[in-house]
C-alpha cells in the first residue's frame, strides 16, 4: 500500500466537508510544512487533524481560523518543532526517484523524437547533474530548517541560494563543456538504467513510508477505509 | 505586571497528561477540561502542538475513533512512559509549589 497516497487520498474526500476559507487555512499551514522541515507522513497526519478539528468547529458552529485567530504563523511553526522533523532519506529518495524520472523522460523522448537509437552521450551529464541535485538537497536542508523562521526578504534566502547554485553549475561545468568530453554512452543504456534506479527508488521509498507509519500503524489502519 | 499564562503553560504539559491519564480522549473534551479547571486561554489551536510533542515523545499514543458527531476523532491514550513523566511532574510540582509558598509566606 502506498500510505502517502491513500492519506493524501483520505484527506482530500475530507477536506470536502469543512468551510473554503479552512480549506484555505490549512493550505497555508501545510504548504510550509516542506519535506526540509517535516517528514511527508507526518505533514499528512497533521493536515488530517487539522481537517478533523476544522469538521468539528463546522459542527460547533465556528471555524478553525477562529480558533487559531491571529497566531497562524506560531501555530504552524511550534507544530513543526514539536514534529519528528524531516527525513534524511525521504529526501534523498525523492530527490533520486525525481531525478530518474527526469531523465527517463529527456533521454527517453531525444531517443523517440530522433529516431536514432544508437544516440550517445558524455557520461559526465549525468553524473554531474546527480552531483548538482546532491548539493542542491545539502544546501536546501541547510538553508531552509535556518531561515524557516525568518520573516520578510529573508525568509527568500532559500530561493536565492539555489538558483545561483543552478547558473554557477551549469554556466561553468556544462557551459565549459567539461560535460561534453569523457567516454560516451549510449542514451538507450542510460534510459535503462534510470528505469532501474526508479523502480528501486519507489519501491525504496514506499518501504520507508512504512517505517514512518509503523509507530502509528493503528492511525493508518484506522483511517482507511478500504471497504468502500 | 505578572502574566498568568505565561505561569500556566510550564504547566500545561503535565496538566494535559493527567487529563489523559483518566480516561482516554480527545482534542475537545481536553481544551473543555482544562477551561473548567481555570486554563480559560485554552484553544485546540494551543494544545495541538502540546499533543503532537507529546506523542513524539511517546508519552501518549493516539487512535481515530467514530464520533456521533461526525468525522472520525483522534482519541489520546496514556503510555507507560507517560505514566512515569507524569509521577515526576507531580513530583516536580510538589517541591516547587511548597518552595514558592514558603517563599511567600516567610519572606517579608
Amino acid at each position: 500500500m502506498n500510505i502517502i497516497k491513500e492519506l493524501k487520498k483520505e484527506n482530500n474526500k475530507e477536506s470536502r466537508k469543512i468551510m473554503l476559507d479552512d480549506l484555505g487555512l490549512i493550505r497555508n499551514i501545510t504548504d510550509n510544512m516542506n519535506e526540509y522541515l517535516m517528514n511527508s507522513y507526518d505533514k499528512q497526519i497533521v493536515k488530517r487533524d487539522l481537517i478533523g478539528m476544522a469538521q468539528e468547529m463546522k459542527l460547533r458552529g465556528t471555524t478553525l481560523r477562529d480558533e487559531l485567530g491571529d497566531n497562524v504563523d506560531e501555530f504552524t511553526k511550534e507544530i513543526i518543532e514539536n514534529s519528528r522533523g524531516p527525513s534524511k532519506l525521504e529526501i534523498f529518495l525523492t530527490t533520486i526517484k525525481s531525478s530518474a524520472i527526469t531523465f527517463i523522460i529527456i533521454f527517453g523522448g531525444m531517443l523517440l523524437l530522433s529516431k536514432n537509437f544508437d544516440m550517445s552521450m558524455s557520461i559526465y551529464f549525468p553524473i554531474l547533474v546527480y552531483l548538482f541535485l546532491g548539493i542542491q538537497s545539502i544546501l536546501e536542508f541547510i538553508f531552509v530548517s535556518a531561515f524557516n523562521k525568518e520573516k520578510n526578504f529573508k525568509k527568500y534566502i532559500p530561493n536565492v541560494i539555489r538558483g545561483l547554485t543552478f547558473f554557477i553549475f551549469f554556466y561553468y561545468f556544462i557551459g565549459n563543456k567539461i560535460a561534453r568530453g569523457g567516454p560516451e554512452v549510449k542514451i538507450v543504456c542510460l534510459v535503462i538504467i534510470h528505469l532501474f534506479i526508479y523502480a528501486i527508488t519507489y519501491f525504496a521509498y514506499n518501504k520507508h513510508i512504512e517505517n514512518l507509519a509503523e509507530s502509528s500503524d493503528d492511525i493508518v489502519k484506522d483511517l482507511i477505509d478500504k471497504t468502500k | 505586571m505578572v502574566d498568568p499564562s505565561q505561569m500556566m503553560r510550564g504547566t500545561l504539559e503535565g496538566c494535559i497528561i493527567k487529563i489523559i491519564s483518566k480516561n482516554e480522549t480527545y482534542g475537545y473534551d481536553i481544551v473543555s477540561k482544562l477551561k473548567e479547571y481555570g486554563f480559560t486561554d485554552a484553544k485546540e489551536g494551543t494544545i495541538y502542538p502540546l499533543l503532537v510533542r507529546l506523542e513524539r515523545k511517546n508519552l501518549i499514543t493516539a487512535k481515530y475513533k467514530e464520533s456521533p458527531l461526525g468525522p472520525k476523532r483522534k482519541h489520546y491514550y496514556l503510555t507507560s512512559l507517560g505514566e512515569d513523566y507524569l509521577d515526576e511532574f507531580l513530583k516536580i510540582w510538589r517541591d516547587v509549589r511548597n518552595s514558592v509558598d514558603r517563599i511567600m509566606e516567610e519572606v517579608r
